[in-house]
């Protein structure tokens, strides 16, 4: 989840981009002399630090796992909220200050193109089988453990009774009238994936993108999106005011909006998945507690657990099995609707995603 | 003659004065601050924008940040800044000046509604402008009457403006009232006994004592606007895209520290040029005047 | 345009009714202020002629300083009239009532330069450059400020500053300028030299000027005649000489003259004199021809500098002399007086003649120079 953007953009504002150059040099500085590591031999217990991107999943993750794993094992979990380059120059400098990394699977094979990662030994890690982990959430350097998608979300009193059933209908503003709402970079991977489906590729021949094609389609609406969002929060502001009849939106963030009575739904069709997973830095100080922890939360029962605290879907298919009915039909990951949608081609994306960016603001700007 | 001999012995004994030890001694601190957290960093960001990923020197960050989607952005950051700055003078001006006459406690009441938006969290912002400008929000609820409504006021330069507009009004506000209040208000009664209207001592009493205050708010929020990340991606469209977007998404996506870099010093040109500018038409205007006196 | 520049000397004597009363510059009537309830200025009349130089001489308080405002129009009075050359302007905001003010904080435009500040009313007024020009340079001349033109006013002296201010008051030829304690920042010697060039460059000029102090001594040396305000109320409005010689209030007395006072009660009167009956001497005290009944209990007023010590029974009454101070051309006494819980007479006499302290003396004083003042007892 992208919780850790809206604060990073608070701390941004107002410093300005120099000041951010000049802060984010000085925090590499900072890094390299710095001697906060922890360590386990200092105080009396064990200690792991992990890495996540806070907020309310942050809150999650304190109650679902590490609170639990804490009264298992005694070992006690220190949280680092803290931004990838940063992280990656710590790793680098060798003193991490994190021993778990929990973060995008795409970032995890950013780290380790830039050997920041350690080779995992899967033997250490026993729920891998006993969760069914699937085979291609496991790399030799993370662990995927859950995933969140992009879907359509739509007003239900806009289209008179008819819902959207795909990016056809996203693309369709004469069938479904109102202004869109898109993701612009700052929020997310620019959604070529989702064009090409609006224009007939099957979605199992998705990549290698079609750039140019995409693009093609993407004018095609373009008038029509009144707003790229840079914010999870925000695809369900602009439903709920009525400045757009559809988004796209991550799956997550449309159920406390129906709970609020907000006339707004989600469309699974085509929606495109994006796995988040745990790797352990190199050279980490307490890569035995690191692994006991990541072991811990691939548990079927665990990420069930945190799929009840927070609308993320676990990786595990076993863990859907200790959900009830509604909590399981409630999630995108559900077995049920797994055919849906598609998995992001990480490595695609690895090699084009700068070029893509650069693009799709010469593109947007228009 | 004495000063001939006395002058080479003047740096020496200045050294050498107690006084001057003290001095140097107490100035230590701020020195070795400055030095470690703004020169430092500063040079460093420098070296980075001028590195090559052989770790050559080489001018082709400057290049990239310079040609094609970075120098329009680079243009619009410029523009943007310009509109902000000029309008959050104007209102910042009238603010100030209505805040100046307020009794102190009404006056205390007033400020705190201009600066308590910077308190709020960017997403319930986003919330408010949205329920104000939207195309279903208040204003144009309101204006539904008018012909060519809806008007857009959000997701474009109108709406990035007014956002950061708001956003530079507390400054602007402090600024002008600080020096509003400094105005010896008998200085307009003295102008009105000697007859003059309420125009005339706006104009040559009241606004040339405020001159300087109003160059530098503007100066202030054309440099803060320069930097501004969140108002214009909150309430603009791509189009409004600012530098400060394109460092971060350079830092934070690509890992890109050197072209980052190399944005960051041309946002740093560009805020000392602004000083400049100001400094040079201040001095311009009372070169000017001084000539029309003599 | 007025002509400028021809220096027009007043025949107006110091110390005297002016003789040039050709009209009336101002006339005030039946002002009055009040703030809450308090009472700012009570029902204040007179007139003023042109030419005429009138101080308001008052403590803080006494309602001078919110007279002059409500001339100048900074402040509007509750009921009353005020008219500028004939021309009612009551209810007209400052600036166009075409006075003159100068203030006592100065209040020269700081962004403008000393020629520029003094040109200020007369660009408001159109008139052309040139003339502009000739009229600054002569005002500042007049006022010994030639040649500080180019200068901003923080590069002046307070002194210089306030020369300025009043050529700004006074370059557009008000009929009336007004001076709130226009000399009241600077220090004694600055004040005793402007005091001067002030009231020449108003002769000169034949300006009609209002100016209010609290200093007895400069509203004595400048003005031809002087309003005596106290809470709000104008006691005496009078010349110096009269307010000093003939004043019609124990306050005026007391406040300009620093009158010694005895209580008495009238004995007889002859052709020319009153007699009086000292309460604790019992001496017998001859003053000038009063019309009070025998009988009345009265207060004897006399200034220090008429009081004369004489052979020890040819006074109205004797005493001893506590202290006797030199202070340059005067000897300074003070005279305890026989007789009871009798206070302390000051006297002020030629040095060389004075007393010397443990003499004992007898007081008199010229039958003309005591005043008398109708009244209660004094306790």
């Amino acid at each position: 989840m992208k919780d850790a953007r809206i604060d990073r953009r608070l701390f941004l504002r107002g410093i300005g981009g120099v000041a951010a150059g000049v802060a984010a040099a000085t925090a590499l500085g900072a890094c390299g002399t710095g001697t906060s590591r922890v360590s386990s031999s200092g105080g009396g217990g064990k200690t792991v630090v992990v890495r996540d991107s806070g907020g309310s999943y942050g809150a999650a993750l304190q109650k679902a796992i590490y609170t639990p794993f804490t009264q298992e094992t005694g070992i006690s979990v220190k949280v680092l909220n803290l931004d990838n380059a940063p992280l990656l120059a710590q790793i680098k400098q060798g003193r991490p200050q994190c021993d778990l990394i929990n973060d995008s699977m795409m970032s995890h094979a950013k780290y380790a193109g830039q050997d920041a990662l350690e080779k995992l030994d899967r033997d250490r890690i026993t729920s891998l089988k006993s969760a069914k982990i699937p085979d291609n959430q496991i790399t030799d350097h993370a662990i995927g453990h859950s995933f969140y998608g992009q879907c359509i979300a739509y007003r239900t009193d806009a289209f008179g009774g008819r819902k959207p059933e795909s990016w056809a209908d996203f693309w369709d503003t004469k069938a479904f009238q109102g202004g869109r709402a898109m993701c612009s970079p700052d929020g997310d991977l620019p959604e070529l994936e989702f064009a090409l489906l609006a224009d007939g590729v099957p979605m199992d021949k998705l990549y290698p993108l079609d750039v140019d094609r995409a693009f093609k389609v993407l004018t095609r609406l373009r008038s029509e999106i009144k707003k790229f969002w840079d914010s999870g929060p925000l695809p369900g502001v602009l439903l709920s005011r009525q400045e757009v009849t559809m988004s796209t939106v991550w799956d997550g963030r449309i159920a406390d909006l129906q709970k609020q009575g907000v006339p707004v739904a989600r469309q699974l069709n085509g929606i495109r998945r994006q796995f988040s997973g745990y790797a352990i830095a190199k050279d980490a100080a307490n890569v035995d507690a690191a692994y006991q922890l990541m072991d811990f939360s691939l548990r079927a029962e665990v990420q069930a657990n945190l799929a009840k605290a927070f609308p993320s879907n676990p990786s595990s298919p076993v863990a859907y099995e200790k959900l009830t009915e509604d909590e399981r039909n409630a999630l995108a990951g559900a077995p049920q609707y797994y055919d849906k949608g598609f998995d992001t081609d990480i490595d695609w994306w690895l090699k084009n995603e700068a070029a893509v960016t650069q693009r799709w603001l010469e593109w947007a700007r228009g | 003659m004495a000063a001939l001999t006395a002058a080479p012995a003047r740096p020496r004994k200045l050294l050498a004065s107690r006084k001057t030890r003290v001095g140097i001694l107490y100035a230590l601190p701020v020195v070795v601050y400055l030095l470690v957290l703004f020169v430092y960093p500063i040079i460093s960001t420098l070296f980075l924008s001028l590195k090559n990923a052989d770790g050559s020197l080489t001018l082709h960050w400057y290049v990239d940040a310079l040609t094609g989607v970075n120098l329009s952005v680079l243009i619009t950051t410029l523009r943007i800044s310009a509109e902000t700055a000029l309008l959050s003078l104007v209102f910042g001006f009238i603010l100030a000046n209505a805040i100046s006459r307020l009794r102190p406690l009404w006056a205390g009441l007033a400020m705190l509604i201009v600066v308590v938006p910077h308190f709020i969290s960017a997403l319930v912002r986003t919330y408010g402008w949205i329920i104000l400008l939207g195309d279903k929000g208040l204003v144009n609820e309101t204006l539904a009457w008018a012909p060519g409504a809806p008007y857009h006021l959000l997701y474009n330069e109108l709406g990035v403006v007014i956002g950061t507009t708001s956003m530079m009004l507390p400054y602007t506000v402090l600024l002008l009232y600080g020096v509003m209040r400094g105005v010896d208000r008998g200085l307009l009664a003295a102008a009105a006994s000697m007859g003059a209207g309420r125009v005339t001592i706006f104009r040559r009493v009241y606004l040339p004592l405020v001159a300087p205050g109003l160059a530098s708010a503007g100066l202030l929020s054309f440099i803060l606007s320069l930097g501004y990340y969140i108002t214009p991606a909150l309430m603009g469209g791509p189009n409004q895209t600012m530098i400060a977007t394109l460092i971060n998404q350079q830092v934070t996506k690509e890992n890109q520290w050197n072209g980052a870099a190399a944005q960051g010093v041309l946002l740093l040109l560009l805020t000392l040029a602004g000083l400049l500018l100001v400094k040079l038409i201040s001095s311009l205007g009372a070169s000017a005047k001084k000539r029309s006196a003599s | 345009m007025a002509e400028f520049g021809v220096i027009t000397p007043s025949v107006a004597v110091v110390g005297g009714k002016p003789a040039t009363a050709t009209g009336k510059a101002l006339s005030v009537v039946a002002l009055r202020k009040t703030y809450g309830d308090i009472v700012a200025v009570d029902e204040a009349s007179m007139e003023i002629a042109a030419g005429e130089f009138v101080t308001f001489l008052g403590s803080s308080g006494s309602g001078k300083t919110t007279t002059l405002m409500m001339i100048a129009g900074f402040c509007e009075p509750d009921s009353g009239t005020i008219t500028v050359g004939g021309r009612d302007v009551t209810r007209l905001a400052p600036q166009k009532r075409n006075l003159g003010f100068v203030f006592q904080q100065y209040l020269l435009f700081p962004h403008m330069t000393v020629h520029d500040n003094v040109a200020f009313p007369l660009t408001l007024r159109g008139v052309p450059k040139d003339e502009i020009r000739r009229r600054v340079g002569e005002t500042l001349e007049i006022a010994g400020l030639s040649g500080f033109g180019g200068r901003k006013p923080r590069e002046l002296s307070g002194g210089q500053q306030q020369r300025v201010a009043l050529c700004r008051a006074l370059v557009y030829r008000p009929p009336v300028i007004l001076m709130d304690e226009p000399l009241g920042a600077l220090d004694k010697k600055l004040r005793d030299q402007l005091q001067v060039e002030i009231k020449t460059i108003q002769q000169e000029l034949g300006l009609t000027v209002i100016y209010v102090t609290h200093d007895q001594e400069e509203a004595l040396v400048m003005s031809d005649r002087i309003a005596v305000m106290r809470n709000g109320l104008v006691e005496q409005f009078d010349t110096p000489r009269e307010l000093f010689e003939r004043p019609k209030t124990p306050f005026v007395a007391d406040f300009l003259g620093a009158a010694n006072f005895l209580p008495g009660r009238i004995e007889q009167h002859t052709d020319e004199h009153t007699l009086v009956r000292l309460d604790r001497s019992g001496g017998l005290l001859k003053a000038r021809r009063h019309d009070l009944a025998s009988g009345t209990p009265v207060k004897v007023a006399v200034q220090p500098g008429r009081l004369r010590a004489c052979a020890i029974d040819d006074g109205f009454c004797s005493g001893t002399v506590e202290t006797a101070t030199y202070v340059g051309t005067l000897v300074r006494a003070g005279v305890r007086i026989d007789g009871g819980d009798a206070p302390l007479l000051r006297l002020e006499v030629p040095a060389g003649r004075g007393p010397v302290a443990g003499e004992r003396v007898g007081i008199t004083a010229d039958p003309d120079d005591v005043n008398l003042f109708a009244g209660e007892q004094e306790g």
